[in-house]
């Protein structure tokens, strides 16, 4: 949603996004993190993949995580702000979604102090400004931090946006203190960011066939997916797992961090429940791992979810975040041909909505 | 797997004046401060490495090992690979095979756990290696 009273802003790119179905105001975008590997291994430099993107007609919205993207970070030079509005405007694309981590442990000997923790994220602010991105993405909410950038994101007409990611899920304890906060607070600036990861109705087959080529049998990975379905912190569920890997004697060492990995990463929340905090999702984590010959996300359900999103009159981006790199390697999956195929899938469930309303 | 396999690749053993370099791709799905490097271990050929008979370089500069916990204010880009310099009396030539395991432990200096506390990742890699030409 748009928060209401916020000044015109002139975004990066001059185009507009349109809506992804006529009806609804929902808008298709991807974030970068999806070619995490391709990235990583070199394939690409930035103008390469954003190239790439509008190949595979996968905008307009663009969504990047500073850290990953920035060679300059938490800064950015004036050459790349350049190149970086030149690139938005010759293929289209506007800037979604600015990724913002806190890194306050990035001195050994001690945490972030207070201030230092507001000097950091205020220089990723001002290079996302500086960018054209109208939202930060946003992991940290500690109250103190919440207030003090609060005139910083007013000044730079930025939407701050918490990331809700699994195992969280809209009313789980963390998130409602945070909702309290935001009412108590009253400002449209501030929001969350949707994460699909959050409303999975299964583990991913991807991560699944991963920890079958690591050596966990059909026995281990049911008992996997048991535990994974149960309630109990990740903490919790990661021990019960351990045991049971301890007790068959299979190496939990290498095993148990990796399946602990799945707790962290896939929640199972009902989907149902975004429309508890509709009004303040400012932006959407599309997450996926997979897309079957079905055209369908196997663990996620983009129809239900999408329904929800619809009826609500959602009306910012939905960014594609394919994370199955986490758990593929280089070249096993086409990256941008699965969000191409994604986005498909969205539109489909977008219609479907429309037309059930 | 951007997070566990690709530490090492087949182009990772480099001839370098003090012996030679082991390029390590940075083991998680963003770049990192370089104090988040809290332990490198490197095997060659079945024999451990002593701490100070080995450097890092990045971009070309020089860190000894130990001391990279405290290059906080140096990025360690996901694009650049950090060089794992072995110290011997000969270098090694473009050609010659060896057998290096390194380990590497970084603190995922983002993911809180508790005050001073991060999530680690300790990523384990392990391949026989022909050196290619320097660079």
């Amino acid at each position: 949603m748009t928060p209401t009273g916020t000044p015109s802003r002139t975004p990066a790119g001059t185009a507009e996004a349109a809506p992804a179905v006529p009806g609804s105001a929902i808008k298709l975008g991807t974030t970068l993190y999806s070619l995490t590997a391709e990235w990583a291994f070199g394939l690409y430099d930035l103008d390469g993949l954003l190239a790439a993107v509008q190949r595979a007609g996968i905008g307009p919205g663009i969504e990047l995580v500073a850290s990953q993207t920035l060679r300059t970070y938490p800064h950015v030079s004036d050459d790349f702000v350049r190149n970086w509005h030149d690139t938005l405007d010759r293929y289209g694309f506007v800037a979604g979604s600015f990724a913002a981590n806190l890194d306050m442990g990035r001195r050994h000997d001690r945490d972030m102090t207070p201030d230092e923790e507001y000097e950091f994220t205020e220089a990723l602010f001002r290079s996302a400004h500086a960018l054209g991105f109208p939202l930060v993405r946003v992991q940290s909410a500690k109250e103190e931090l919440i207030r003090r950038l609060l005139p910083l994101a007013e000044e730079l007409d930025i939407v701050m946006g918490y990331e809700i990611h699994a195992p969280y899920g809209p009313n789980s304890p963390e998130i409602v203190r945070i909702r309290e906060l935001y009412d108590e607070i009253g400002s449209p600036r501030l929001g969350f960011v949707a994460d699909f990861s959050s409303t999975m109705h299964g583990m991913s087959p991807t991560l699944l066939r991963t920890l079958r080529r690591m050596g966990l049998d059909d026995a281990a990975l049911d008992e996997l997916q048991r535990v994974w379905a149960t309630d109990g912190s990740i903490g919790e569920r990661a021990g019960a797992f351990a045991g049971y890997l301890g007790r068959r004697g299979i190496d939990v060492a290498s095993l148990g961090p990796f399946a602990r990995l799945a707790f962290n990463m896939q929640g199972h929340v009902d989907p149902r429940e975004w429309s508890d905090i509709m009004p303040r999702i400012v932006h959407v984590h599309a997450k996926f791992y997979d897309i079957d010959e079905h055209g369908e996300e196997p663990s996620i359900d983009y129809r239900t979810i999408v329904r929800e999103f619809v009826r609500g009159g959602y009306s910012g981006f939905f960014s594609s975040e394919w994370e199955g790199h986490a758990f593929a390697d280089l070249g096993e999956a086409d990256p941008l041909d699965l969000v191409a195929r994604q986005h498909e899938l969205i539109r489909r469930s977008i219609r479907e909505a429309l037309a059930d309303a | 797997m951007a997070t566990h396999n690709t530490l090492l690749g087949d182009d990772s053993l480099i001839p370098h004046p003090d012996g030679f370099a082991v390029a390590l791709r940075i083991p998680w799905y963003r770049s990192l401060w370089l104090s988040a490097v809290s332990e490198i271990r490197v095997n060659v050929d079945g024999v451990e490495i002593a701490q100070d008979r080995m450097h890092a370089e990045l971009n070309g500069r020089s860190f000894p090992v130990q001391a990279l916990k405290e290059q906080w204010d140096t990025l360690w880009f996901m694009q650049d690979r950090l060089h794992v310099v072995v110290h011997r009396d000969r270098p090694l030539r473009p050609g010659e095979r060896l057998d290096v395991d390194v380990t590497i432990s970084m603190r995922i200096l983002y993911m809180q756990i508790a005050p001073m506390t991060y999530v680690t990742n300790r990523v384990h890699g392990h391949r026989e290696l022909t050196a290619r030409a320097a660079a």
